[in-house]
């Protein structure tokens, strides 16, 4: 019996370039849960479906916003979000901070915090692989070592959390 | 990474929803004032509200590669999606 000929596919410059994409370095994590390195294109078609569509709703959600209102009165400056809360960011103009500059105003609730963090030990199934590359941010603190992949922290911003007797927020 | 810790009390830090100069400006649950991470600081300003001028000073953190972090902390955490 003769077989049929392999087309084997050659890794092209395509392929390559793909692989050092800003997704893959920043390491945006499947769907599914895993750690991997190589973008999910799921994730990614959705971000770039979701951007589209709100850019496109340029009444409900504008895509560069600034403060929605502005009032003024002595040291009170309020500006408004997009959900109708108002900050009074007057005060913030002795540190150079101008409450025209102020974007976005999607609501305090827009991007929440992640309050109780789990984490995996290196024992727990599930732990990634040595060889991954995604990008973490990793603190050593009061005996705890712990990492952060960027893909989650870029999700929610913060996490608080307790090294010890440390009551910290880890920012991205 | 911040320290959350003042005059005794513990907050909760998130964001607020608000960006200035392409920088999140967070905000603490407990009386919803701003703090914000000014340039050539070492940590979070209070920018609005009752914590107004105080400071949330922050710890050292290390951004890296996965790879490069383990083979340094072998004993190393990582967060679990939430």
């Amino acid at each position: 019996m003769k077989f049929p000929a392999r087309r084997v596919r050659r890794l092209d410059q395509a392929t390559l370039r793909q692989a050092e994409s800003p997704a893959r370095r920043c390491g945006i994590p499947s769907l599914t849960g895993e750690y991997v390195t190589a973008p999910d294109l799921r994730f990614c078609a959705f971000t770039v479906a979701a951007t589209a569509l709100l850019s496109a709703c340029g009444d409900l959600f504008s895509s560069t916003p600034g403060p929605v209102a502005v009032s003024r009165s002595d040291d009170t400056v309020i500006i408004v979000d997009q959900t109708g809360k108002r900050w009074d960011v007057g005060h913030g103009r002795t540190y150079g901070l101008s409450p025209s500059k102020y974007q976005f105003g999607l609501g305090p609730f827009a991007i929440a915090p992640i309050q109780d963090p789990q984490m995996l030990a290196p024992t727990d199934p599930g732990y990634p692989s040595f060889r991954e590359t995604f990008r973490v941010m990793g603190v050593a603190l009061n005996g705890s070592v712990r990492a952060y992949p960027l893909g989650i922290m870029s999700r929610h911003e913060v996490a608080n959390e307790i090294f010890g007797e440390a009551h910290v927020s880890v920012a991205y | 990474m911040y320290s959350r810790e003042i005059d005794g009390e513990t907050l909760t830090l998130s964001a607020s929803g608000w960006t200035y100069k392409s920088t999140f400006v967070l905000f603490d649950y407990e009386t919803e004032s701003l703090w914000y991470h000014l340039e050539g600081t070492d940590g979070l300003t209070g920018i609005s509200g009752v914590y107004a001028d105080r400071f949330l000073p922050e710890f050292e953190s290390t951004t890296t590669r996965w790879n490069r972090w383990v083979s340094e902390h072998p004993d190393s955490g990582i967060l679990k999606y939430p």
